[in-house]
């Protein structure tokens, strides 16, 4: 045994990053991916036009724009979640390093990182063409050099986090607190403090997008429908989401929520009386941000923001596993860490991983024109589609929560067409769901009862109810 | 007024609040019996009482679990 250890860690992140790499591709882009495939194929100032008017900093765009350019022939949906393949492979390399920072015991640093290379959210964001691998690179990469001390490099990835997502700055705020905290600072010396220095700089580099769009962004986003009302119950859905996926059968509900919530317990529990306080911060501190902002202003708790946090819970939890009672816990979290790998794993091979709401679905047989009753089939047609005329249906409705505004759809270079401009053949591409005003049900209602359908997916819920309609009907005027 | 598929998920969200809170609290008072255990019980007796509290509740959960499929 003593002959395999030294080995161990590579071979975790060889099986990580095998894990990562099965099915990759199987799954089609979803919407929030095609969107981000869209916006890297703009050039610099219309992307910037395009960011400003939607919802997250423009920092990830304009490395993926980046990699379209320097890999000109090489499948766009490949570069894009191979990025974040190998942001998280970077970021099991940082879990290590942070684990070596923290003198964990070399059991717990070992059982983090298996976890870490498993973790079907982990194995989600890596499989996932949108910014979040690359944030947990940042906010790992910032939480690392804030323990070695080490400013200018703490300042310089805090402003790269700042302009990645929106969160960035419950992160930074998290973790600039730990920093000036660790430094014992005295009021006297208060002006010295090299952090509190690193952090004013950060912060006066991001107030030109600050001051510009994000609070205009926050309203967007709390309007949007993903971001529930807070409730406890919304809270703790939120939790199970972001530590164990909702890629899950439905049955291992019952089990994997008691589970999270003994897993939580017994970490915080293990961490307090451990004092492993910089850990509990990064874990929770941005949540609490979340909560509270969500509480005194307007619900912003995403729970895919929290993604950052993500590892310092899982050193937490493998520092608590080392416990000697820990096994009652474990009993209950372990098979369920194993069901939804090999869940995930399995679905992967499927191609259902990835929203069936927001992709393209085969209709091999369209051609030319194709009318989207909204931007949930817009944006994946279009990336997937593009021998075909796509146009946005203006139904004169109010907004729906959650779509494009009409500059950022402008700046994608999509075009509209109004109802009584339809031409006489067309392709309509529609989905209605939870986001859907009455307006707009009525308008699909309409028009796919004079439209022959193509091919339609009904998406049903747990109960077997269905909770929404993703379909292509064909329209040809008699 | 929102639409059908609203109204149909707002009601689907009403139920996973109470359903979330549920799990969540069984979750936390499990944990928590399981911390006073060892106030409880002492010596071998307690590594016997630790066996069957953990199997029992483990049971009940697979025997849920086994339901709702």
């Amino acid at each position: 045994m003593k002959k395999i250890l030294p080995f161990l860690p590579i071979g975790f992140i060889v099986a990580g990053l095998i894990l990562r790499g099965l099915f990759l591709l199987n799954s089609p882009l979803w919407y929030d991916e095609a969107f981000t495939v869209l916006i890297s194929r703009l050039d610099i100032e219309r992307m910037l036009s395009a960011t400003v008017t939607d919802v997250h900093p423009p920092l990830y765009y304009v490395l993926i724009s980046g990699l379209f350019t320097a890999f000109p022939t090489v499948n766009q949906a490949l570069l894009l979640r191979g990025f974040s393949v190998f942001c998280s492979l970077v970021a099991m390399f940082q879990l290590w390093a942070i684990s070596g920072e923290l003198r964990l015991s070399e059991r717990a640093r070992l059982i983090a990182l298996g976890i870490m290379a498993a973790a079907p959210v982990e194995l989600y964001y890596a499989q996932e063409g949108r910014m979040y691998a690359f944030l947990q690179v940042l906010i790992l990469a910032q939480f690392l050099t804030m323990l070695r001390r080490e400013w200018k490099d703490l300042t310089l990835v805090s402003i790269l986090t700042l302009y990645t997502h929106n969160y960035g700055l419950f992160y930074c705020a998290v973790i600039y607190a730990i920093a000036i905290l660790r430094e014992r600072p005295t009021w006297a010396k208060f002006y010295r403090l090299a952090p509190l220095w690193s952090g004013l700089v950060a912060l006066l580099l991001f107030v030109p997008w600050l001051a510009l769009v994000t609070f205009n962004q926050m309203g967007m986003v709390a309007q949007g429908y993903w971001i529930q009302p807070l409730t406890l119950g919304n809270l703790f859905y939120s939790l199970l989401q972001i530590v164990w996926t909702t890629v899950m059968p439905d049955w291992l509900i019952v089990l994997a929520v008691p589970a999270l919530a003994m897993v939580i317990l017994f970490a915080v529990e293990n961490a307090w009386s451990e004092r492993r306080f910089e850990l509990l911060a990064l874990a929770f501190g941005p949540l609490l941000f979340a909560v509270v902002i969500s509480m005194v202003w307007k619900p912003v708790l995403l729970f895919r923001g929290l993604f950052g946090a993500i590892p310092a819970l899982i050193l937490l939890v493998a520092d608590a596993s080392t416990h000697k009672r820990a096994w009652f816990w474990i009993s209950f979290a372990a098979p369920v860490l194993a069901i939804t790998v090999g869940w995930y794993v399995y679905q992967g091979s499927m191609g259902h991983i990835k929203s069936q709401h927001d992709t393209v679905l085969p209709v091999a047989s369209a051609r030319g024109v194709m009318v989207h009753l909204n931007d949930s089939t817009l944006l994946p047609y279009a990336v997937y589609r593009p021998d075909m005329v796509h146009l946005y249906l203006e139904k004169g409705c109010p907004a729906d929560n959650g779509q494009l505004t009409e500059e950022t759809r402008a700046a994608l270079g999509f075009q509209s067409i109004r109802l009584e401009d339809l031409p006489n053949r067309f392709y309509l591409a529609a989905t209605v769901g939870p986001l859907s005003t009455p307006c707009e049900e009525k308008v699909y209602k309409q028009l796919t009862a004079i439209s022959a359908p193509v091919m339609v997916d009904k998406l049903p819920m747990a109960s077997g109810e269905t909770i929404g309609i993703n379909g292509v009907w064909s329209y040809v005027s008699h | 007024m929102i639409g059908e598929y609203s109204a149909l998920y707002s009601a689907y969200l009403v139920q996973l609040e109470t359903v979330m809170v549920w799990l969540v609290g069984i979750g936390l008072a499990l944990g928590l019996g399981w911390e006073i255990l060892p106030a409880v019980y002492q010596g071998k007796r307690l590594r016997l009482v630790e066996m069957v509290y953990t199997f029992a509740f483990l049971g009940v959960s697979a025997f849920l679990a086994w339901r709702m499929v």
